[in-house]
Parts: C-alpha cells; structure tokens; sequence
C-alpha cells in the first residue's frame, strides 16, 4: 500500500504553495483547494483536488466536506490565520485527531511516522515532535520562505459542497478587505503604535506606494482601529519574509518578531536605539518616524 | 436564563528548557490577561441582566486554583478546576472535551473564550469546543451583545470588518482591544482568598485523555540570528535607505 499522502488545504493557490513547501520533498503530497481558489497548475503537488462548491469561514459548515476529502491523509495541513485555526480544531475535535501548530517543518520518519519542528522560546530554540506511524494529525503551518519548483500535479474536481452555516454575516465596510499582499512582498512598510496616530498613516501608505511596498503593522496598531487586520504582522497576524522590512515606530515583541523573523534585510526606525527590534534589525535610524518617512518620500520622489 | 461558561488558562509566563525538553516547571504562573476580556464581558452581559450566571473553569493542575480565585475576584460567580493526572500534557482535543463536558454540566449556553492563550498555544480550541458541542462558532469577536436567542460580535477575519451572527447555544472567542478588563480591588481580592474552587475529575467530568498523541522528542538552540546593528542618527539613516530603497547599497 503506499504511504498516504501529506494533504494541504488552502482557499487559495499561493496559500497551497507555501503550505506545500513545509513539507520536505519527496513527499508525496495533495493539494484540496477550496472555493475560488485561482489556476492549481504548476502547484508543486503530486494531486489537486478543486472543491469550488467547499467554501466560507464557518467551520460547521464546510467542516463535513473537508474532513471526507482528507479522510486517509496522512497528515492535514492548514494555514494559521483564524479560519484556518478555527477549521483546524474543529476537525481535530470531530475527526479524533492530534492537532500541532506553528509548524515549519514536516517530515516522514523510516518507520512511517511523521516528525514536525518549531520555533520555541521566542525564536531561540526549535522543538521536535514525533506523531506514530498510521496516526494521522492536523497541522497547523507557520511557512518560511522556500523555493519550490513547480509541479504537474493532476487535477481532480470534488462535486462537495458546504453545508448550510448557521452564521449571518453583514460585512460592515465594503471597500475594506480584499487580501493584503503582505505574503509575497519583497519590501514591507510596517507601523507601530510609535507612529502616533491614524492620521499619520496617510505617509507610510505613500511610501509603500512610491516604493513597492505592501503596508504591515503590529498588533498595536491594529487593535487601535489604525488598519484593519489583515495588516497585521506578527504570531497572531501575517508571516512575512521580504527582502527589505521596514519597521516604523515598532518595538520588536516577540510575537511581532514571530511574524517577520525570516525578512533578509531589517531596518528600524525608532526614536529609542534599545529597542528590542534592534536586535533583528541591520539597521537602526534613532529618529522620529514620520520625519524620516517625509525625508524618504521627498528624496524618492525627486529621484523620479 | 443564560449561563456563561469562561474556560480560562493559568499561564507560565515563559517555557525554558531541562534536561533537553520544554517545561513549564518552575516557571511563576498567572492567569492569562487575555482570558480576562471575556470574563470582563460576561460579567457586563450579567450586570445588565442578559446573563444569569458566570462560570470560569480550568484544566490545570491544583496549583491553577490560584489562577480561579482571581476569576471569581474579576466577578465569576463560580469557579471549576478540573484537575487529573490523566489530563497532564492534555491536547486541543481533550481539553476541548473537558470544557464541552462542564459547559453541558453547568447548562451553560454561552462558551466564552479568548482566541488563543499567552503562552504561544494553538489558537484552536474554541474552534474544537465548538466541534465537540456542535454548537455555532463565532471567533475573533471584537465586541459582542447577547439577546435571549441569539448572539451578535463585530470581527475581523482578515477580510475586513463585519458582523456577525449565531443562534444560542454558541461558542465565541474574543480578541484584546475593544473591551478593557477591569483591576480587581484589593478587597475583591481580599474576599476570595479562602473561597472554595469546585474540582473535578476526569471521572466526573467522563473524559479520558485522547490516546494518540503527539510527542515532544527534542528540543535544540536555534542557530543565533542576534545582528549586529548599524546604529545612525537621522541624516546618515535616511542616505543608507534611500540607497537601499533605490537598490544600491542591495549587497553592501
Ligand atoms: C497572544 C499574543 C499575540 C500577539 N500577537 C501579535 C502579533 O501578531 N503581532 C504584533 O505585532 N503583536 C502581537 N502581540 C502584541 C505584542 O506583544 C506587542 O504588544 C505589540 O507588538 C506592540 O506593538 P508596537 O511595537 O507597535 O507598540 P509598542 O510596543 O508600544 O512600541 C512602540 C515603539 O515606538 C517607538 N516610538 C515612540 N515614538 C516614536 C517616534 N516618534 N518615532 C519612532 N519611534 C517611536 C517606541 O520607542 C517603541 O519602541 C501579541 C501579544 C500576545 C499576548
């Protein structure tokens, strides 16, 4: 019999490649994609499922669905944002499973087990742990940054649909929402509640604007209303890896540092030089943020 | 009338590392401050006569009663510690089936929980609670209001702002922000310093641990990733970044 596949379950194509590249390869891998989830050609998966009837955030609801797609994987895959948290301990409850989290890395052992790694203790220390051979478990991923080469997967349709949700649900500001693109950003623009308001905000906007940037924040700032949480970097929010992170008026908890550890460049401005930040970062600018944010604009701007 | 359920976690303020394995022993403990948002709203919801009756629980070794004395200190009427051997290094799913357990034993129709704990958890109980109840989910819920039938919470999943509602019986979890837990008073505190806890059992409750597990086998130092900054004032800052924004200083 083959060993059962590693299984990941995304409602969108990029999600999917970025759950898939947790798994070492070599792995055999399917990839369920629920709703409208964009083109699953070149997903570097052995298989697709296409599940566009499987769709929403009530886990009651697409639950049932799901949970008869996975049936037999080995191991089940998940993105940390709250839908995918939600979903996941829902079937971890209804399908008697094991649930892991923040999970970087999988494996399968020799005898057939399964083996994940995370980051512990702030980031100072990876822990291991070890799920028996034939016991399946959901996993709920934390992705670094890896290349993938793509795949040529084959692509099957699932004819399942969710089922009805007890949930009413009013969105309150239509023009809000839509993705954020903090996940594939090679340069973020970050605000901390050291910026000192929402009207300040106008300025980081134009720099992520002039600059290619996608526009974060720490928790801070979001649970002040400044952005809405999509914005959010951190344990809690978005992983980001950029090239270049640029943090404003940030401090560097370690869940903020959770979310952006993996950026290849850190820059901080901030108008204390101790803050913890300074310790991830390559660059410190002891400045008022909104001055330096001004200055850059205008030299960006003038290099036109 | 409505019973609240507020399942709550004693938190070690951090984990450290013995003999190659992650613990928690020895570690100063307190209750998780972002289980407070929902026991302050529960208490509001009762204050304004839209709920009867407050519980918080815990599972947790004895040692947690502290942590449920506080609970009652920040104005739960009652206090469950569900506490068993069996249920050392409990996982989502049996913690999950605990709590589910004392919510259909107090008749709660309200499970109240934070949307994850302190100390770097899963996030995904309330998510198993609400699948091992079969009740409606509602997560990440800013502010709530409850009526006699029905539960309503402004949220944000990442999508933007909305609304959203469930029919009781429910499950909902709060994030920090929009509702401020209170401080309790040194008499508050004073007054439920010798006040009974309500322990229970795995055999009380009827939950035994699940059996499959996942296990830590090892923890390691991660590769140091401390840099060593360039630490510039303003003028000289703003030159490097501009460089690197325009690409130049990409290798330096
Ligand atoms: C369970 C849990 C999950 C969490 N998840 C997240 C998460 O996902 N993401 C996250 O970000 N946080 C998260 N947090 C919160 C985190 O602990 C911090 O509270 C938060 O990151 C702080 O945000 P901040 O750096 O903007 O604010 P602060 O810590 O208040 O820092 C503000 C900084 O601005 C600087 N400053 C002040 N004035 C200026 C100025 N004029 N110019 C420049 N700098 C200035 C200050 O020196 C300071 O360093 C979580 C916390 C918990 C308990």
């Amino acid at each position: 019999m083959p060993e059962p596949e590693v299984t990941v379950v995304a409602s969108d194509v990029a999600t999917a490649r970025r759950l898939l590249g947790v798994v070492q390869p070599g792995t055999p891998t399917r990839a369920v994609l629920l709703g409208d989830a964009g083109d699953a050609a070149g997903l570097p998966a052995g298989r697709v499922v296409l599940a566009p009837g499987l769709a929403g955030q009530d886990p009651a609801a697409v639950g049932p669905g799901v949970a008869a797609l996975v049936a037999g994987a080995g191991a089940v895959l998940l993105d940390s944002t709250q839908p995918g948290r939600d979903l996941a301990g829902w079937l971890s409850a209804t399908a008697d499973l094991p649930l892991v989290w923040q999970v970087d890395a999988l494996r399968r052992t020799p005898d057939g087990g399964i083996e994940v790694e995370r980051a512990v203790m702030g980031g100072s220390h990876r822990l291991t742990q070890r799920v028996p051979p034939g016991q399946p478990v959901i996993v709920l991923a934390r992705p670094l940054p890896v290349e993938v080469e793509p795949g040529r997967p084959v692509v099957e349709r699932s004819a399942l649909s969710s089922g009805p949700s007890a949930l009413e649900i009013v969105p309150l500001d239509p023009a809000a929402g839509g993705a954020s693109r903090l996940a594939g950003a090679r340069v973020v623009v970050s605000v901390g509640r050291g910026i000192g308001g929402r009207d300040q905000l106008g300025r980081y906007q134009r720099l992520a604007d002039v600059t290619g940037a996608a526009l974060g924040a720490s928790r801070a700032a979001v649970d002040s209303g400044w952005l809405p949480f999509s914005h959010q970097v951190g344990q809690t929010g978005a992983t980001v890896a950029p090239d270049l992170y640029l943090a404003f008026g940030i401090s560097g908890a370690v869940q903020h540092l959770a979310g952006m550890r993996a950026s290849k460049r850190v820059v901080a401005v901030n108008t204390d030089p101790d803050a913890p930040i300074s310790r991830l970062a390559d660059l410190v600018i002891v400045a008022d943020a909104g001055a330096v944010a001004d200055e850059l604009l205008r030299r960006l701007e003038e290099g036109r | 009338m409505l019973t609240i359920l507020v399942p709550v976690k004693d938190v070690s303020i951090h984990l450290r590392v013995k003999e190659g394995r992650l613990t928690r022993q020895g570690v100063p403990r307190r209750l998780d401050s972002l289980h407070e948002t929902p026991l302050e709203w529960a208490r509001r919801a009762r204050e304004s006569g839209l709920a009867a009756r407050v519980v918080a629980m815990t599972l947790g070794p004895a040692g947690a009663a502290d942590a449920l004395r506080r609970t009652l200190a920040l104005g739960a009427d009652e206090a469950i510690l569900v506490s068993d051997h069996a249920f050392e290094g409990a996982d989502v799913r049996t913690t999950a089936r605990v709590i589910a357990a004392v919510a259909g034993r107090v008749g709660a129709g309200l499970v109240a929980c934070g949307y994850e704990s302190a100390d770097g958890s899963s996030g995904a109980v309330p998510g198993a609670v609400a699948g091992s109840l079969g009740w409606p989910l509602l997560s990440r819920a800013g502010l709530a209001t409850v009526d006699g039938t029905s539960l309503t919470v402004t949220r944000d999943l990442g999508s933007g702002p909305e609304r959203a509602a469930a029919p009781l019986p429910a499950v909902v979890s709060f994030v920090e922000g929009a509702i401020e837990p209170r401080v309790p008073t040194l008499r508050e505190i004073m007054a439920v310093r010798s006040a009974g806890i309500v322990t229970l059992s795995s055999a009380d409750v009827g939950v035994r641990p699940a059996a499959a597990n996942a296990v830590d086998t090892g923890v390691t130092a991660a590769p140091a990733s401390r840099r060593t900054p360039t630490v510039l004032g303003f003028d000289d800052g703003v030159d490097s970044l501009v460089a690197l924004l325009s690409g130049a200083g990409s290798d330096a």
